[in-house]
C-alpha cells in the first residue's frame, strides 16, 4: 500500500466513524432510557468464527442485487427466506430456510484490500502498523475465559488448517495460541495432529511408550532444588498427556455420531468442521475457528461459487439448526466473514473470465446466537453492493459486539504480560456497536 | 595456591555427583573451569563476589553439542562427535572453534540472527517485497562471510540510497513498520545502540526523528521497486546517541552526523560496540550481561566489568566479529558445566552454570530434517510470486521472515515485525509437547531415521547407540541399556523390528533433546 492510499484509508476510517456515530445515538439512548445503559447481558458461553479466508462475494452471498446488470450480478438472483422481507442470493436454498435464527450485516466496511492487512484488522480491531502486534479475537477471548472454562482441550481451536500469522497471540501468552488441528476430518479417521497418535497406534502401546520415556527421560529430574525451565517443561508434559489420555481426545472422534447427523453436515472437509466444531461448543470450548478455504476468486468466480457455495450452504445450515435444536445456539455466536468482499463490477474479460477482485468497501458478514437476534437486516448497501448507504459497521463494531455479548468490556483493559497499557479494543469504536440486533434490546 | 583450590574443587565435585542420578555424571567434569582471557578474569571476579566458586566444566559430550548448535545452527554427527570426543590433542577445542567460525554454516546461523535483528521479511507490517528480501539478505550474509568490521557494515546501511532491488543496504530504511521518521529513529536506536526511545521524553523522541527526516521514498514503474532517497531539509536540530544536541545546516546529511558519530567517535564507537556485544553474548546465552539483550538501559548489567572488557576488545580489534564470537565460546562462562548442584539456578544467573534453553524453532526443524533426511516444507500465506526453495536449503537460510510453517509458528520463531530479541518465543508449552508426542508427520520422518542401509546391518544395541550419538552426542549409560534391553526383551519377537522407532520417539521427546545444556 502506499502512502496516499492509506492517507485515502484514514480518511474512510474517520468518515465511518463519524456516521456510526449518528447511526447509533438513537441506540444509546434508547439504553439509557429504559435502564440498560452499557450493562449488556452475557449470553455467549462460545464463538464459531466461520473465517471465509480470500474474501466472500456480497453478491453471490447475502446481499444479493437482483435488478443490477448482468455486469454485476453475472445473471444471478435473490430467493425469498423465510422471513418477509429479507432475500439472500439464490446460492443458498437451505440457509433461506432459516433466516429468522440468523441477522445479516450488510454494511461492514473498512479502509484494507489487501489480505493480511483486512485480516489482521478483521481479527484484532487495530490498524497494522506502530511495532506491536495484538493478539486475535480468539486469544483474547481464550485468553478472559481461562478461569470458566475447564476443559483439556486448549481453548481456542482452529479447524483444520492454521491461518499462520492472523491467528496469532500476539503480544498474549503463549497458552492462548490456537491449537491447529490438522488432519481430515472427513477422513476415515480424523487425526488430529498432537491428540491422535499416528500409525494407528493402541492405547496399551501408547501408555507403554510414554512410560518409557518417564524412565528414560531423566535429564535435569535430579537436580536439586529444581530449575524453572526444567519444571516447565515436566509440567506442560503432564498438560499434554492429560489431553491425550484423558476424555479430550474424545470430542474429535465423529464415528461416536451417527450417519444420519454426519450426513446433514454433507461430507466434505468443510461439512465435518462444522460438525466438529459443535461437538467443541458442547464440551464448553470458548472459541473455535472454521478456516474455509478458496473463496479468493479473481478467476472463474460464478463457476467456483457453485461448489463451494452448495457446500457451505448445507453446512453452515445444518450447523446452526442442531446447535438451535440441542438448545445451544443462544449460548453460542456463529460468525460468519471474510477479511473483505469482492468487486461488485465482473471482469468478464481473459485471464479472469468472470472474476471478481478484492473490495473492502462496502461487503457482508452474518451473525446467529449467543445473543444475536435473528430474522434482521444490519444497514444497507447500493443498488449494486459497492457502497455503504447507511449504518456502516466497522469491524471494530463487529468485534466490539462479540466481546460484549461474551460478557468481556471491549473498552476494559487488556491484561498482558509485556506491562502494555491498553484496551481490549481501540476507543474509538464505542459507538457502533450492533446494540439493535441484541436479543435482550430488540 | 592452585593446587589447594583444586583439591578443594574435587572434594566439592564429589559431593555434588554424589546426589545426582549417575546420568548427571555425563555432563560434568570432575575439574573447575580454567580462566584464560581478560573476559574469564571478570567473570570469575564476580562469581567469587557471589561465592560461586568452584565452577566446573562441561563434559566434551556437551560441548561438542554446544559448539555444534551455536556456531552450525545443527547437531555435530556421530563422526563429527565422535572425533571431538575421543581425540586426545589438548587444543581440540580451539581448533573446532575455528574450523566452525570459518564454516558456510556460520554464515548461515548468523544470517538468520542478524536477519531477525534487521526485520528481514517481505510481507506485512514491514514489506520488504521478495526482490529486497533476497538483495537485503545476502548482502548481510556477505558481511558475515567476508567478516566485515561490523562499524564499516553499519556505516553502509545508514548512508545507503537507491533502489531496493539495487542497493541492498537501501532496504535498511524501508523494514520498518512504520516508516515515519520517528519510527525509523525507534528502530536505529534500538538495533545499533540498544536504546528503547519510547521511554525517552517527547522531546528527545522529536529530536531523534529530525535525524531522519531527510528520507524519503519513491515508487517506479518496475513492480515493488523503491527508492530511498535524500530530501533536502531545513535547519534543524537533532540528537546523537550520546545525548549531544547538534545543529544541522539547511540541506546537510543529518544521518551522515549519526554514522560519523557511532564510527569514528570513540564516545560513539564504544555504545556500538555495547551494543553488538551484548546482542551478542544474547545470542549465545539466551541473556544479555545486561538481561534484556536489546535494552541496554533496561535493567543493570550482570557483570558491568566484562560487559567493558568485551566491548573494548571490539573496538580495538576493529568490530571484528568473527573473534567477538570466538572469545565468548572460548570463556570460561560458555564452557561451563549446566548442573552443578543446588546453586545452579543462582550461577546460571551469573554465568557460572551455563543456562538451559529450549532449542530455537529453525534450528530444531533443521535437526529433525537431517536426521531423517525429509525436508521440511513452508508456506507463505501470500502465494506471490512463486519462490522455489530447494530441498537442500536449510531453515536457518531462509531468507524470508514471511516464509513459515506451521511447525515455525508453534515453536516461536520471532516474526520479525519489531526486530527485538523478545520476539522470539523460546518457552515450552502443552501444545508443543502434543505436537512432539503424536504429530503424524514428525512420526514419519522419526520414523526414517534408522533408515538408510548403513544402519540396518546393526544389531539392536548398535542401533540404540547410534541414536543416543545423534541426538546426545554421548553413548547410552548402563541404566538405559537396561531400561530399552528389558522392553525389547519383554516384546514379541515379530514386533522388535519396530522397538528402534520407539528409542528414536523417546528421544525426540526428551529434555536432553529438546534443550541446549
Amino acid at each position: 500500500m502506499d502512502r496516499r492510499e492509506f492517507l485515502k484509508g484514514c480518511a474512510a476510517v474517520a468518515a465511518v466513524g463519524a456516521l456510526g456515530g449518528c447511526a447509533t445515538a438513537a441506540e444509546v439512548k434508547h439504553d439509557s432510557s429504559s435502564g440498560k445503559s452499557g450493562k449488556i447481558k452475557k449470553h455467549a458461553r462460545s464463538v464459531i468464527e466461520i473465517w471465509v479466508w480470500g474474501g466472500p462475494c456480497q453478491l453471490e452471498t447475502f446481499d444479493p442485487k437482483p435488478k443490477a446488470s448482468r455486469d454485476y450480478n453475472g445473471g444471478f438472483g435473490a430467493i425469498p427466506t423465510n422471513v418477509p422481507g429479507i432475500e439472500i442470493s439464490e446460492f443458498w436454498p437451505m440457509m433461506a430456510k432459516l433466516a429468522d435464527k440468523y441477522s445479516i450485516i450488510r454494511s461492514m466496511t473498512h479502509p484494507h484490500r489487501g489480505h493480511e492487512t483486512a485480516t489482521y484488522l478483521m481479527q484484532t480491531g487495530r490498524n497494522p502498523g506502530g511495532g506491536k502486534v495484538y493478539p486475535a479475537i480468539g486469544a483474547v477471548i481464550a485468553m478472559f475465559k481461562r478461569k470458566e472454562y475447564k476443559g483439556d482441550v486448549p481453548p481456542y481451536v482452529i479447524l483444520t488448517v492454521p491461518k499462520g500469522r492472523f491467528s496469532e497471540v500476539g503480544f498474549l501468552s503463549e497458552e492462548f495460541s490456537p491449537l491447529v488441528t490438522g488432519g481430515n476430518p472427513n477422513a476415515q479417521r480424523f487425526v488430529v495432529d498432537g491428540i491422535v497418535p499416528p500409525g494407528g497406534l493402541g492405547k496399551e502401546e501408547q501408555t507403554a511408550r510414554f512410560g518409557m520415556l518417564e524412565e528414560l527421560d531423566t535429564f535435569g529430574k535430579n537436580v536439586p532444588a529444581g530449575l524453572p525451565v526444567m519444571h516447565e517443561f515436566n509440567s506442560v508434559g503432564k498438560d499434554a498427556r492429560r489431553v491425550i489420555e484423558g476424555d479430550g481426545a474424545k470430542v474429535f472422534d465423529l464415528s461416536l455420531e451417527s450417519a444420519e447427523t454426519r450426513d446433514r453436515y454433507g461430507r466434505t472437509t468443510f461439512g465435518q468442521s462444522c460438525l466438529t466444531a459443535r461437538r467443541l461448543v458442547e464440551s464448553g470450548v470458548p472459541y473455535i475457528t472454521i478456516n474455509a478455504q478458496g473463496w479468493d476468486t479473481h478467476k472463474r468466480h460464478f463457476e467456483t461459487m457453485k461448489t463451494k457455495a452448495a457446500e457451505m450452504d448445507k453446512a453452515l445450515s445444518a450447523l446452526i439448526s442442531d446447535l438451535s435444536e440441542k438448545g445451544l445456539l443462544d449460548s453460542t455466536i456463529v460468525w460468519w466473514t471474510g477479511e473483505f468482499g469482492r468487486t461488485p463490477k465482473v471482469d468478464w474479460e481473459a485471464p479472469w473470465n468472470g472474476g471478481r477482485n478484492h473490495f473492502s468497501r462496502c461487503f457482508t458478514s452474518l451473525v446467529a446466537g449467543g445473543g444475536f437476534a435473528g430474522g434482521k437486516v444490519v444497514g444497507a448497501s447500493d443498488e449494486t453492493a459497492s457502497n455503504v448507504v447507511s449504518r456502516p459497521v466497522t469491524p471494530q463494531d463487529m468485534l466490539g459486539s462479540i466481546y460484549e455479548l461474551c460478557g468481556i468490556d471491549p473498552d476494559g483493559p487488556l491484561p498482558n504480560p509485556i506491562g502494555l497499557e491498553t484496551t481490549v479494543l481501540p476507543p474509538q469504536s464505542k459507538l457502533g456497536r450492533l446494540r439493535e440486533i441484541y436479543k435482550e434490546l430488540v | 595456591m592452585r593446587g589447594c583450590i583444586l583439591s578443594v574443587a574435587i572434594s566439592a565435585a564429589i559431593a555434588v555427583t554424589g546426589v545426582c542420578r549417575a546420568a548427571e555424571k555425563l555432563y560434568v567434569k570432575s575439574r573447575e573451569v580454567a580462566l584464560r582471557s581478560a573476559a574469564d578474569r571478570a567473570l570469575a571476579a564476580v562469581w567469587q563476589e557471589q561465592k560461586l566458586m568452584p565452577v566446573f566444566e562441561a563434559s566434551d559430550n556437551l560441548l561438542v553439542r554446544r559448539l555444534y548448535l551455536d556456531l552450525a545452527g545443527r547437531l555435530p554427527s556421530v563422526a563429527e562427535a565422535k572425533s571431538f570426543v575421543y581425540s586426545p590433542d589438548k587444543d581440540k577445542y580451539e581448533k573446532l572453534v575455528d574450523k566452525l567460525l570459518g564454516s558456510p554454516d556460520f554464515v548461515a546461523v548468523f544470517g538468520m540472527r542478524f536477519g531477525d535483528m534487521l526485520r528481514i521479511k517481505s510481507e506485512f507490517p514491514i514489506n520488504l517485497w521478495p526482490n529486497a528480501v533476497y538483495v537485503y539478505q545476502r548482502r548481510v550474509e556477505n558481511f558475515i562471510e567476508s567478516n566485515e568490521p561490523y562499524h564499516k557494515f553499519v556505516r553502509s546501511l545508514l548512508l545507503a540510497q537507491g533502489s531496493n532491488f539495487r542497493v541492498a543496504e537501501a532496504n535498511f530504511y524501508r523494514a520498518h513498520a512504520d516508516r515515519s521518521p520517528l519510527g525509523i529513529a525507534k528502530n536505529c536506536a534500538l538495533t545499533l545502540c540498544g536504546i528503547r526511545l519510547d521511554k525517552f521524553p517527547e522531546k528527545e523522541q522529536k529530536l531523534w526523528a529530525n535525524i531522519f527526516e531527510e528520507i524519503g521514498f519513491k515508487s517506479t514503474r518496475e513492480w515493488k521497486e523503491e527508492i530511498v532517497f535524500l530530501k533536502r531539509c531545513p535547519e534543524r536540530e537533532i540528537i546523537l546517541p550520546d545525548g549531544k544536541v547538534v545543529k544541522v545546516p539547511a540541506g546537510k546529511e543529518a544521518r551522515r552526523i549519526l554514522a560519523d558519530f557511532l564510527t569514528g567517535d570513540p564516545k560513539g564507537k564504544k555504545m556500538l560496540a555495547d551494543a553488538l556485544v551484548n546482542r551478542t553474548w544474547y545470542w549465545f546465552f539466551g541473556s544479555g550481561i545486561v538481561p534484556a539483550g536489546d535494552d541496554l538501559a533496561g535493567a543493570k548489567a550482570v557483570n558491568p566489568k566484562l560487559l567493558d572488557v568485551l566491548s573494548k576488545e571490539v573496538v580495538s580489534s576493529n568490530f571484528d566479529f568473527r573473534k567477538l564470537c570466538r572469545t565468548i565460546v572460548c570463556s570460561a562462562a560458555y564452557r561451563s558445566a549446566s548442573f552443578q548442584g543446588k546453586d545452579t539456578a543462582r550461577k546460571a544467573t551469573f554465568f557460572a552454570a551455563y543456562p538451559i534453553r529450549r532449542l530455537e524453532a529453525e534450528i530444531l526443524d533443521d535437526i529433525i530434517t537431517d536426521l531423517s533426511t525429509v525436508p521440511s516444507s513452508y508456506a507463505s500465506v501470500i502465494p506471490e510470486p512463486f519462490t522455489f526453495i530447494p530441498g537442500s536449503m536449510r531453515t536457518i537460510q531462509i531468507a524470508d521472515g514471511s516464509i513459515s510453517s506451521s511447525f515455525l509458528i508453534l515453536f516461536g520463531r520471532p516474526s520479525r515485525d519489531a526486530g527485538t530479541l523478545a520476539e522470539r518465543n523460546n518457552t515450552i508449552n502443552a501444545k508443543q509437547r502434543l505436537f512432539l508426542f503424536n504429530s503424524g508427520a514428525l512420526y514419519r520422518r522419526v520414523c526414517r531415521i534408522l533408515r538408510r542401509r548403513a544402519y540396518q546391518r546393526l544389531s539392536f544395541a548398535g542401533k540404540v547407540d547410534v541414536l543416543y550419538w545423534m541426538f546426545y552426542s554421548r553413548s547410552p549409560n548402563a541404566a538405559e541399556r537396561a531400561v530399552i534391553e528389558k522392553r525389547y526383551n519383554a516384546l514379541p519377537s515379530k514386533q522388535r523390528w519396530a522397538m528402534q522407532n520407539d528409542v528414536a520417539w523417546i528421544l525426540v521427546n526428551s529434555a536432553e533433546f529438546l534443550h541446549r545444556h
